[in-house]
């Protein structure tokens, strides 16, 4: 009686191990939020039942009202699909509710994402790969619209070390040089016509930089570069040395390429001809326009600015009836190797997540390949807020070609974006992985320490590489 | 004995597999944290985050007392400080953690609530102390400080803290949250919020947003009935007089009562519109009615550029048109006028009618200036001047010559000038309580005899 009590006990609890495992626990019912690997459903798309999507984002209100529109365009389509939206303030709000959300399997469809969020969902294996939806027949992408795609924007959806697609790109933001026409004339950082000549090499820049501080005298710091992270990434990525990895070790930017373009920077901050965001305390911007200025001669000018792109309208000065207080010039950011430029692409791209129902995976793809590929859409949002659109077609819409044909410091957003488009070639996209935007943080700190190091001619050396090793420490230690 | 020994083994065995099946189930995950993202349905106990953060006088935080000095919106607000703290003698403080909807110069939903969510706190508060995140201040992209906000509802009462308080009541989403000293309280703030779906989370109507199209009406309908619009979408024609930093003034002439009529328009951060509210173009402006520290104007505007022929849309109608300067007198500055609109009889200042509008006035003699220090505003003037037995106030932008340096006061002390500009409404403190100047934009503006 024993045995046969034992034995029955053993059975059930042995089926519930197989079942809770095999399931991931159902046993109350289906959980919509599981991780469950996209398969096509028979007959594709349902376009008779109704299936509701929701996505998270960081849009304003601008944008909002252009993404109702659109949805209200995308449901002429597929009148079934409901879109239902978010806004979460920022980025890392996004990324801090999804974080709360997969916990419990109660993720979004779709969300804004950077490439180190997705790295941080992967951990629960809750972000659904798009090679499946892409090469697919009916729902997937045609060899135009894929062609269709600014290459080094859409490359940023695979850089996580296994070769799929996890996100597709949305709107685009890159770093260009904003420059002081008149200053650059007044300095004599002129062409052989006597025109502006902004700086396309960093030799260029260290002589630009000194006929500027020549010309202005103490208060004149030629250059603002805002973003530490974005320059110390982007100066690996010109070098070709290594930054980071997927893959194996990740840490990999304590290397002697890195430590002397370290150093030699840091020499330009001590000869007070850069300065950044957090050393100045304030967006560099505010140094280019004068915005900060009391107007005297006293007041700290920079007469470029190595800024974002989304920023534009930050770098614009005062203006009073179309005249402004002077003329902005936009050029790409100078290079170490102008025949193999880099610079970096930031801006939201969009994910799916996993769900169980196929139909609200193979809804949230449709809604998200529309806006990727929609040129009203582009057009629009990148008119609003001068970031890139990802498609190169929006370039021949009538409307949009004439916003770019506006391109001056009037229409510095126009200004801007053209630019960003001329240098698409020249993007890249770090790898991603737990710990990705750990690094990013901890290189920008790096810099800012290495800038303001006590030391001397035979110590520097010795200091910058402790404070790299040092670095390297930080992150391994916030990563684990 | 081994038998039982082994029948135990194999039991312990087995509940190791059960339990650790079960550890991937949502069940076990529930009873782990509960505070996570309980299901639609789940049993719910709201929680009061704001009284679980406590003020800490004696953290490593550096902390100071403020005063309000101006309120802006639900996330940011400027506090007089002494001077010894900030030479300005006010900060403009940004809420860490927070970011509320848009109620100033863009229009979002909730965001007028959260705005005076604060604003009501703030005033009727018997103390208020800003918090830094950290050991020092820190300031954002825009110079702003990056606080936490503790009020004192009344005398001898625990400090709450503001920013807390918005995310938990639904106005607020974050920003950066999680990275800040409150975070977790922070995040569980929002995410109890989500759950409860308040405010931004909800599917409720915003009584103070202005859903669907907008009110075609006259510029002079709207100048004298402004607070009747009042955060109305409306649709407006007009010239535009002036553009000075994504800031346009608008006016119309009206032959029935023989005056300009004129709007302050905000058009935001969106350079493309630059050309369309070029200075002597005629538009079409299709935005909403706020009042932006006593001054009305039009913001939120509605700009679909694939769209240029939208009736619904702002857009540019003509271009290269004179601009009127109204010829006044320092006695018809100070009149009153009596309008009829709509068959309804309004008295009231010329210059409240008129406000927005170009004038021009002659031979005021400049009695004394007044150059602002400190602020946005530093090297602006106010020129004190007399004309006719009157005094009229003419403000200026910090003004440059031809050769770019700044204009200062010698240049127009004790002189007499002739000027053109807009009718100004200015009120130092948002009293309600203000007087209407004369503003000059540039040098061009002001004839030296």
């Amino acid at each position: 009686m024993k045995r046969i009590i034992a034995s029955i006990l053993l059975t059930v609890v042995l089926l519930t191990g197989m079942l809770g495992t095999l399931t991931g626990c159902n046993l109350f019912g289906p959980n919509p939020g599981k991780n469950v690997d996209f398969v096509m459903p028979e007959g594709g798309f349902d376009t008779t039942t109704p299936v509701t999507i929701k996505f998270y984002h960081s849009m304003g209100a601008a944008l909002q009202e252009i993404l109702n529109e659109t949805i209200a365009e995308f449901n002429k389509i597929y009148p079934n699909i409901t879109v239902e939206h978010e806004s979460l303030g920022d980025y890392d709000g996004v990324r801090d509710q999804i974080k709360t959300e997969i916990a419990v399997g109660g993720q979004p469809n779709l969300a804004y994402c950077y490439p180190d969020h997705i790295a941080l969902y992967n951990k629960a294996g809750a972000v659904q790969t798009l090679d499946v939806f892409i090469s697919d027949p009916t729902y997937g992408f045609t060899q135009e619209q894929l062609d269709d795609f600014i290459e080094g924007y859409y490359n940023e959806g695979k850089v996580f070390g296994d070769g799929k697609m996890y996100s597709l790109p949305l709107s685009k933001s890159t770093e260009v040089l904003y420059y002081n026409v008149e200053a650059l004339v007044a300095a004599g950082v002129v062409d052989a016509e006597g025109n502006a000549a902004p700086p396309t090499t960093w030799e260029e820049m260290e002589d630009a930089c000194k006929k500027l501080k020549a010309h202005f005298g103490e208060s004149c710091i030629p250059l603002g570069y805002d973003s530490e992270s974005n320059w110390f990434i982007t100066m690996c990525e010109q070098y070709k040395s290594p930054y980071t990895s997927a893959t194996g070790e990740h840490f990999l930017f304590d290397n002697e390429q890195n430590r002397s373009f370290v150093k030699m920077f840091r020499e330009w901050y001590q000869n007070k001809w850069v300065t950044t965001e957090a050393l100045s305390g304030g967006y560099t911007s505010a140094l280019f326009t004068g915005e900060t200025s009391s107007g005297d001669a006293s007041s700290t000018r920079c007469y470029m600015c190595i800024g974002s792109t989304g920023g534009a309208t930050y770098q614009q000065p005062n203006s009073t009836n179309g005249k402004f207080e002077f003329t902005v010039g936009i050029a790409p950011m100078p290079q170490v190797d102008p025949a193999n430029p880099k610079v970096i692409s930031q801006g939201p791209s969009v994910t799916i997540f996993k769900k169980s129902d196929p139909q609200e995976v193979l809804a949230s793809w449709l809604f998200a390949k529309y806006l990727a590929t929609d040129v009203s859409y582009q057009a629009r949002v990148s008119m609003s807020n001068g970031y890139a659109p990802v498609i190169k077609s929006v370039s021949e819409n009538t409307i949009y070609a004439e916003f770019l044909a506006s391109a001056s410091t009037e229409n510095i957003q126009a200004y801007a974006v053209k630019v960003a488009l001329e240098q698409e070639a020249a993007y890249y996209a770090s790898p991603a992985f737990n710990g990705s935007s750990v690094a990013r943080e901890q290189v920008g700190l790096l810099l800012q320490q290495c800038f303001t190091l006590e030391a001397t001619a035979d110590n520097i050396d010795a200091k910058i590489k402790q404070a790299f090793e040092e670095c390297v420490n930080q992150c391994k230690y916030q990563s684990e | 004995m081994k038998k039982r020994f082994s029948s135990l083994i194999s039991l312990l065995l087995l509940l190791c597999i059960v339990v650790s099946s079960l550890a991937s189930c949502d069940l076990i995950n529930g009873l782990i944290n509960p505070d996570q993202g309980q299901g639609q349905g789940d049993q719910h106990t709201h929680v009061d985050y704001v009284e679980q953060v406590k003020f800490n006088p004696d953290s490593d935080t550096v902390k100071i007392e403020v005063d309000i000095k101006m309120h802006i919106d639900g996330d940011t607000t400027h506090f007089y400080v002494p001077h010894s703290f900030d030479t300005n003698g006010y900060i403009k403080a940004r809420y860490l953690a927070v970011n509320t909807p848009e109620s100033t110069g863009k229009i979002e939903e909730w965001g007028k609530a959260a705005s005076q969510f604060t604003e009501e706190k703030l005033l009727n508060a018997h103390s208020i102390i800003v918090e830094s995140d950290n050991d020092r201040w820190n300031h954002d992209g825009n110079g702003r400080y990056l606080v936490w906000v503790w009020y004192q509802p009344e005398e001898g009462a625990e400090y709450r803290n503001l920013n807390i308080e918005l995310l938990q009541s639904g106005l607020a989403v974050g920003s950066k949250a999680g990275d800040t000293r409150y975070g977790d309280i922070a995040v569980n703030a929002i995410n109890q919020a989500m759950q409860e779906k308040l405010y931004i989370f909800s599917d409720d109507i915003d009584p103070q947003f202005p859903y669907g199209e907008a009110q075609s009406v006259t510029l002079k309908e709207l100048r004298l009935n402004t607070a009747d619009y009042n955060g109305q979408k409306v649709s407006v024609e007009g010239l535009v007089v002036y553009n000075s930093n994504y800031t346009v003034y608008i006016e119309a002439y009206d032959a029935e009562t023989d005056m300009y009529y004129g709007m302050q328009v905000f058009y935001g951060y969106n350079s493309s519109l630059h050309s369309v509210l070029a200075q002597g173009n005629t538009v079409r402006v299709v935005g909403v009615v706020s009042d932006f520290h006593g001054t009305w104007q039009i913001s939120g505007l509605y700009y679909n550029p694939m769209k240029p022929e939208d009736p619904a849309n702002t857009a540019k109608l003509s271009t290269g048109n004179e601009l009127p300067f109204t010829e006044i007198t320092a006695e018809k500055f100070y009149s009153t006028v009596t309008l009829t609109v709509d068959d309804v009889e309004k008295t009231m200042k010329y210059t409240q009618a008129a406000v927005s509008t170009l004038v021009a006035m002659k031979n005021l003699k400049v009695i004394d200036v007044y150059t602002t220090k400190t602020g946005d505003s530093a090297g602006a003037m106010t020129l004190t001047c007399q004309v006719d037995g009157k005094t009229i106030d003419v403000r200026t932008e910090v003004l440059k010559d031809a050769t770019g340096n700044v204009v200062t006061e010698s240049y127009f002390r004790n002189k007499t000038i002739d000027v053109q500009g807009l009718i100004d409404y200015f009120d130092l403190n948002d009293t309600g309580n203000g007087t209407y100047q004369i503003k000059v934009y540039s040098l061009n503006d002001v004839t030296i005899h």
